[in-house]
Order: C-alpha cells, then structure tokens, then sequence
C-alpha cells in the first residue's frame, strides 16, 4: 500500500478512533449525516474547542472558544464546499454522551487543510435561536 | 484634580447614564484581555480612556491657567453569532425541506455584528454630541469647549473562534484649561511646627502652652 494510503487508513484511528467524539452534519438541503458512510458506525472526528487568539486589527487578547472539527473525507456522504451553510452539531465537553450543540460554518474562514492525506477542517461558529 | 481627569470621568457617567436603554457597559480605562463572550450580543462594550493632551505655548499666558487640547479614545466591542430557527434541526418530524429552509434563512455572524456595530457607534455619537451634553457634564465656571468627534474607524469582522468580534475606534477632543496649583501632596499645609502643651498640677482646666505655626 502507498503510504500517503496507509496514513489515510490511519485516520480511522488518529481521528476517529478513541479520540473521537460524535458529530452529526446537515447539508444546505437539509439532509442528516450521523452514521460514517456506508457503514453503521456513528460518525465521529476530531473536536477542538478552545483557545486564545489575538485581535491584529489592536493587539487586544481575546479569550474565546475555537471550535474545530476535523473529519475523515471518506466517512462523508458529502464535502462541505466553501460558501454552503451547513449545520454541525459537536458536543463541547469531551464526553461521547454530551449533548450535541448546534453551530454553523464560518462565513468568514475558508475549510480545507489535510486534503493530501484525507481529511477535512471545518471551522465553526455559533449559532443562537432566533 | 487636574480637568482632564474630571472630563474623562465625566464622559464615562454620561454615557452609563444611557447605557442600560442602549445595551451596552462603560468601562474606563484600557483593557488588556477580554473575552468574546462578555461583549456578546446586548453585551456591547464601550472604553473611553485619556489618550493624549497637547499644551500649544501660544494659546497660554505666562501665568495663569494654561489652555489643553485634549483628546480620548473611545472603543467600542461587540461579538455576535448566527442567528436561525433551531427547532427543525432537532425536530425529529421536520422534513429534509423544512431543514433546508430554517438553513438557508440562517442570518451569518458577520453580517449581524456589522449591524450591530452601526447601531452602536449611532448611539455613542448622538448621546456625546447631544446638545445636553455640551459641557461635558461640568458646572459654572465651564472650563471645557469645542467637543468634537472627528474620526471614527470600524475595524474588519474577526472571526474568533465561535464568534464574531468587531471593533471600532472613535477620538472624541475638546479643548479645556488647566490650573497650575503644583504639587502639594504630602504636605499638611495647616499642621503646626510646634505643638506644646505644659500640664500642671492640680489644674485639668487652665492650662499653657504655646502654639507656633
């Protein structure tokens, strides 16, 4: 096997494996993605939720959540495309039974990175009733 | 105090004088770090702090009050979130189409702190330039004039995290006197050099003493 397909294959450990935590999509048309594709396995990614950033516009700190979700491109029964609204329901505590808490993808930061080894990042914000 | 301290603090009493109806807070002086989710939503955030004087020789006399122009920062904060109708993203009778509509009518961040911000800095200039407010919350004698906004500028939307976070940077000047009073801190002007007292005996009423001040 090639290895750029070996570290591929990997992925169903590094990012879906025990440090996985459930996602659930839902695409602009409306349609639910819970289970990897093809299969009965709950669909499940990387989770990353905090972080400080600085303000380049004043040099301000600010304290803030992060939320990034890194996920398999072969478990999806579709890619997120630049510019799409879509809906992804992560938890926000790094519990596999935690409530799932709805955000969206940003408008404002392109996803992508790790397409050379099969996987996608999503960069999301959050989404409030209205 | 000198006057530039007591129109900073007057500026930050008049614009928490509007802030509740208005939703946001006044804080008066520079912050160092700050958190997206404090200045969420109704929670704007506005600094004014002292940033800079200028004492222009020519405008003041040998003695006597010096004139200042004085200029202040104003920033204003605020981060927002989506907004949409979540209920069909967790209803589990709601139709792929019904999903799909709540989704496209999803209002994006950016956009929604982009209008809020507007709204804020509408706020903050009319209630300093209110006509009310002219003397900057100072009484007769004034010693404050020619309050001016000149500048105001909205900084690009951040995306931080799960937030947006935008900024925007007024100057608000004015011209104001000083006093030149020195400095007298430290110094008890009105304690006697010498306090002394001589008890006698036999006497709790009359007594002597010489006080030299």
């Amino acid at each position: 096997m090639n290895l750029r397909e070996l570290v591929e294959t990997d992925l169903d450990t590094t990012l879906e494996g025990e440090w996985g935590l459930p996602v659930t999509l839902i695409s602009p048309d409306g349609e639910i993605q819970t289970l990897k594709k093809g299969t009965t396995d709950r669909l499940t990614g990387q989770v990353l939720y905090d972080t400080v950033q600085q303000n380049p516009e004043t040099g301000e700190i600010i304290m803030v959540d992060n939320p990034i979700v890194s996920l398999r491109r072969t478990s999806l029964d579709r890619i997120p495309e630049d510019g799409e609204k879509w809906v992804v329901q992560i938890p926000t505590t790094p519990s596999t039974t935690a409530a799932l808490e709805d955000f969206v993808l940003s408008p404002t930061k392109a996803h992508g990175g790790g397409g050379s080894i099969g996987y996608i990042k999503l960069y999301l914000t959050r989404v409030n009733q209205s | 105090m000198m006057n530039f301290r007591t129109i900073k603090a007057n500026l930050a009493t008049i614009l928490n004088a509007a802030a509740a109806a208005n939703n946001y807070r006044v804080v008066s002086h520079q912050l160092q770090t700050s958190s997206a989710k404090e200045v969420l939503g109704v929670k704007r955030r506005v600094q004014v702090y002292w940033s800079g004087s200028d004492f222009p020789t020519n405008k003041s006399p040998l003695t006597g009050p010096v004139q200042s122009e004085v200029r202040y920062t104003i920033d204003l904060t605020l981060s927002a979130a989506a907004t949409g109708d979540l209920t069909a993203m967790t209803d589990e009778n709601a139709t792929a189409g019904e999903r799909a509509t709540a989704i496209g009518a999803f209002q994006d961040s950016s956009a929604i702190a982009d209008e809020q911000m507007d709204d804020f800095f509408e706020v903050i200039y009319q209630t300093l330039m209110d006509g009310v407010n002219v003397d900057i919350g100072t009484s007769a004698p004034y010693f404050v004039s020619s309050r001016w906004i000149p500048s105001v500028n909205k900084e690009k939307p951040l995306p931080v995290g799960e937030y947006i976070y935008l900024t925007a940077s007024a100057e608000f000047t004015c011209q104001i006197e000083e006093q030149i009073t020195g400095d007298t801190s430290g110094i008890a002007a009105d304690s006697p050099v010498f306090n002394i007292t001589n008890d006698i005996d036999g006497d709790d009423t009359e007594k002597t003493g010489s006080l030299v001040g």
